[in-house]
């Protein structure tokens, strides 16, 4: 009996090892992934207890809390350390279906919660209230990675992405519905980076766009406080204390750190100066107080996260096409909303509410970012050789026996 | 297992990504490093050191609340080395023995309070003693600012209070609590002072609608009472009493009903008071047959569905018109006329009057009167009102109400802030106009049910005590049962007593409300509580010179 055909991956292992350049890719990912959380903690307490205060709350309740979904997001590491994952590419269907019945619940129940006049969040019962357009990003990732693990390269153009592309602009809808413009675009980005990495072409994607962008600039002019944005973006000195105050400020936040920043704990737009500086500003807070050299610093992290989060979908690409999917997703994900929101720090882009990951103020999206970073954690120590592709199903003894045979076994 | 094709996106994107950071960080550094010259600097703004609150006037430039310094005693009890030397030593200046600091310092244990507020003229020989003494460490005379009210209990509830931050509580110091006390001016140094806000009140007047409430207290003892004196010709409210008061500077030891706004704030039924509105609304709408005299038996007796309502005199008045009836007080003849006009123009006239909504006079309350919508209305509901049941209203409602009466048939808004004006320049930020909320009745409406209200003060009429000899004055009396909720009847219910006068009655300058609620006593009505009350008020404006009487020798 050959029992070598338990272990999947036997003669594989070894392959990505050479073709890597090593096996510290995994463990420099997590060293990445617990920096940038710890100063995403550090910097959220710096940026938001003088908010705390103002509201009346005490000085450590918004980093309290952000701690709590760290805590949460561990337990949720260790779960997708070790379950099987054959268990994740089942359930993608149902975290796509489940993120749909959350989103349509958001808008058409009364559990949906309206804030600063979007209806993002969920509150049911005692559970803390949640953004499902967070886990629909993940849920459309999950999809795309399980409907292209086998190759449909020789269907018709329209089996192979006619169902991904419809999903992906339903969930676009909800989101937008919810007016939340700047994640709808976000979900977009990112459903459009999965349908070029499975396999849609450039021309294709250019027709598709064709379609899309004309309904999508009359959606951004449906409100007149985007359109007072996007002037404000191109136009700031026609309006610096109105709706570009913001950013504005935030660009003298940014200036002031200099190249070594006034310190940690004292930056001063902090305290009144810069709205939201908490959420989608805080990028200008650890600017002025670590400086270009903080600013720089959290550049090469994304940076980092961006090379390894990649390298694991390359070299998952001919040893599992859904976790090579799924890494290309996550990391995408994860960046995406970087460069968004850095992009509206820096006067880049026009201002939208999009949180900085591992940074910003906000359970949800923190929760998520982990749990992706846990998932890439798991699938860059498969593609390393850390550990097997899938689990053996021998028991203990028969793989010791496969290590050390018997004595004069086979007689 | 599936071949993936060999893309090269993920190059792509890592590439992209790279860029993209790269941006970023060329961004950065030309805004953090080359840029960093234009960058502003954030700093403190400079702003004002202190605020001083603006004091609140009376149209005759009375003060009515003032910020004031003043200085009190306090010991740092663990710096003391001898406490009766330091009690006898201040004991002249804080007019306490020495044993009695003693036992006011054992009460504290580091910093002691030993007396709140000391005479101005002793704070500097108080110093100079303690610097004698070498006792200036251990003794400190401390400044604080507070807020004072010299009018004490008059004009109370109007006036409001502040608390120890002194930011606005209650009454006008809370609604002008922007202008009086503004933040801090930025770019200047030194002091930001709050705007000075006079208002219409004339507190020699509230003092005579003080007094007489003090009086009508004295003798009838009621539950409560409310008085104002609203000038007819421009609205401008001149004195606002609502019995019981409290003294502002002693906020500590009130009660809250004396903090409650009567005049302003409390809804009743008014009672045959309101006949003047409805008798006016039922002359102007014109579908009664006022012309025609109604006979009073001391009944009257209609059909409401399939029921017959029967409406009560207190006696039988004979051979009414809309003049005597006003005189007299005639139930059966008002029911009879309001019976013959139609209900729906009938609310309309009375909503443009204002007993349907509220009036903003610059308080924190607006108490708005009710009339039920005509849809909701019983068979006996329309002569009901006409006699001021089924409503609730307030005094500054009738008040406010009663400007229409005047000849012009204008009904002004009623005003409580006359101005509001820098301390420092002088200039005024806001100047209060004489405001048309509209036209509601013709003169010759208007002229008939004066000639009403001033036959009431003749011979027969019901308000023959508010007579004032040489002033021609009108004024309508009524004596309203409330309604009792608990038991959900008039009969066990309250009694409100109330007069309306205007005065003179030709050409209004003064419209005058008295009510007291529950009064006690064998004869109550408001004939006999409030309309006494409105003469010696009359009488007091005359002394003020306020008022012209007709035998008065202009030289």
């Amino acid at each position: 009996m050959d029992i070598r055909r338990d272990f999947d991956d036997w003669q594989q292992t070894e392959a990505p090892l050479e073709e890597g350049g090593g096996t510290l890719s995994a463990f420099t990912f997590l060293c990445i992934v617990i920096l940038t959380t710890s100063l995403g903690l550090i910097m959220l307490y710096s940026a938001s207890y003088n908010e705390a205060l103002i509201h009346g709350l005490p000085h450590h309740y918004f980093f309290t809390r952000q701690l709590m979904f760290v805590v949460l997001a561990l337990f949720g590491w260790l779960v997708i350390r070790y379950i099987p994952l054959r268990w994740v590419e089942k359930i993608s269907y149902l975290v796509l279906t489940l993120s749909i019945l959350l989103l349509l619940l958001t808008l058409f129940s009364p559990f949906g919660q309206e804030r600063l006049g979007s209806k993002r969040w969920l509150q049911i019962g005692p559970l803390p209230s949640f953004q499902p357009s967070e886990f629909a990003k993940v849920g459309i990732i999950l999809f795309f990675a399980a409907y292209h693990k086998e190759d449909r390269s020789t269907q018709s153009i329209i089996k192979q992405h006619g169902l991904p592309i419809a999903f992906s602009l339903l969930i676009t809808l909800l989101i937008f519905l919810q007016r939340d413009y700047s994640s709808a675009v976000l979900f977009l980005g990112i459903s459009f980076a999965m349908l070029l990495a499975s396999g849609f072409r450039i021309v294709h994607m250019v027709i598709l766009l064709a379609f899309l962008i004309p309904p999508a600039i009359v959606a951004m002019f449906s409100q007149s406080y985007r359109i007072k944005r996007i002037v404000s973006f191109l136009f700031p000195a026609l309006d610096p204390s109105g709706m570009n105050y913001q950013v504005s400020t935030g660009l003298k936040a940014i200036s002031s750190g200099g190249l070594f920043g006034v310190g940690l704990g004292n930056g001063t737009f902090k305290l009144g100066l810069l709205p939201e500086v908490q959420s989608d500003f805080i990028f200008a807070s650890v600017c002025e107080e670590l400086g270009f050299v903080g600013g720089a610093f959290i550049l090469a992290l994304f940076l980092m996260f961006a090379i390894l989060g990649y390298h694991a979908s390359r070299r998952m690409q001919d040893r599992d096409r859904f976790l090579s999917l799924t890494a290309f997703g996550l990391t995408s994900m994860v960046l995406f909303q970087a460069i968004l929101n850095l992009g509206v720090v820096t006067a880049l882009l026009p201002p939208t509410g999009i949180p900085l990951p591992f940074f910003s103020q906000g359970g949800t999206n923190l929760l998520v970012v982990l749990l992706s970073c846990a998932m890439l954690y798991r699938i860059l120590l498969i593609s390393s050789g850390k550990i097997p592709l899938n689990k053996s199903s021998l028991g203990k003894e028969e793989r010791t026996e496969i290590h050390f045979p018997a004595q004069g076994g086979d007689q | 297992m599936a071949t993936s094709p060999k893309h090269t996106y993920i190059q792509f994107f890592t590439v992209l990504i790279a860029l993209i950071l790269g941006i970023f960080f060329i961004r950065l550094a030309i805004l953090m490093i080359f840029d960093q010259s234009k960058a502003k600097i954030y700093h403190d703004p400079e702003v004002a050191e202190n605020v001083v609150r603006g004091t609140v006037y009376d149209r005759n430039g009375r003060i009515l609340a003032i910020e004031r310094p003043y200085w009190g005693v306090y010991l740092h009890l663990n710096m003391i080395d001898d406490m009766n030397l330091v009690s006898e030593v201040i004991a002249p200046y804080v007019q306490m023995s020495p044993s009695e600091i003693q036992l006011k310092a054992e009460q504290y244990t580091t910093y002691a309070q030993i007396k709140k507020e000391i005479d101005d003229r002793q704070v500097e020989p108080l110093r100079t003693t303690l610097r004698e003494h070498g006792l200036q460490n251990q003794v400190n005379v401390e400044k604080r600012v507070g807020r004072t009210y010299p009018a004490q209990f008059h004009a109370s509830q109007t006036i409001g209070f502040t608390n120890r931050e002194m930011e606005g509580i209650e009454g006008i110091e809370l609604t002008q609590e922007s202008y009086l006390q503004p933040y801090p001016e930025i770019g200047k140094q030194g002091t930001t002072y709050g705007e000075d806000v006079t208002l219409t009140l004339d507190m020699d007047i509230q003092y005579a609608l003080d007094v007489q409430l003090q009086q009508i207290a004295d003798e009838f003892a009621p539950d409560y009472a409310m008085a104002m004196i609203l000038d007819a010709r421009n609205g401008d409210i001149l004195g606002i009493s609502s019995f019981p008061w409290y003294d502002i500077n002693a906020l500590g030891s009130s009660e809250a009903e004396e903090r409650r706004n009567n005049a302003v704030n409390h809804l009743y039924e008014p009672g045959s008071v309101f006949k003047l509105f409805s008798t006016a609304s039922i002359l102007q709408i014109g579908e009664a047959k006022t012309d025609e005299p109604f006979l009073c038996d001391g009944s009257y007796t209609f059909k409401a569905g399939s029921s017959n309502v029967t409406i009560n005199c207190s006696s039988a008045h004979g051979e009414v018109d809309v003049e005597t009836m006003l005189a007299k007080s005639c139930n059966g003849a008002i029911s009879h006329w309001a019976l013959q006009t139609d209900a729906e123009a009938f609310y309309a006239l009375l909503g443009q009057l204002g007993f349907t909504g509220s009036f903003d006079i610059s308080l924190p309350s607006k108490a708005k009167a009710f009339i039920a919508d005509p849809s909701q209305w019983s068979g006996r509901t329309l002569p009901t009102i006409a006699f001021g049941q089924e409503l609730l209203v307030s005094a500054l409602h009738l008040c406010a109400a009663a400007t229409a009466l005047s000849p012009s048939g204008e009904l002004l808004a009623p005003h409580l802030i006359l101005s509001r004006s820098s301390p420092v320049t002088g200039e005024k930020s806001y100047q209060r106009e004489r405001t048309i909320l509209s036209q509601v009745f013709d003169p010759t409406v208007t002229e008939r049910v004066r000639e009403g209200m001033h036959r009431a003060t003749l011979s027969g009429g019901t308000g023959t005590q508010a007579q004032v000899e040489g002033v021609n004055l009108g004024v309508k009396t009524g004596t309203a049962q409330l309604f009792n909720e608990e038991t959900g009847s008039y009969e066990d219910g309250t009694i409100l007593v109330s007069t309306l006068a205007m005065v003179p009655i030709d050409s209004p300058e003064y419209i005058i409300y008295v009510g007291a609620g529950n009064p006690k006593g064998a004869s109550l009505y408001g004939s006999n509580v409030a309309a006494p009350a409105v003469a010696a008020i009359v009488r007091t404006l005359v002394s003020q010179g306020k008022l012209i009487t007709t035998d008065t020798t202009i030289l």
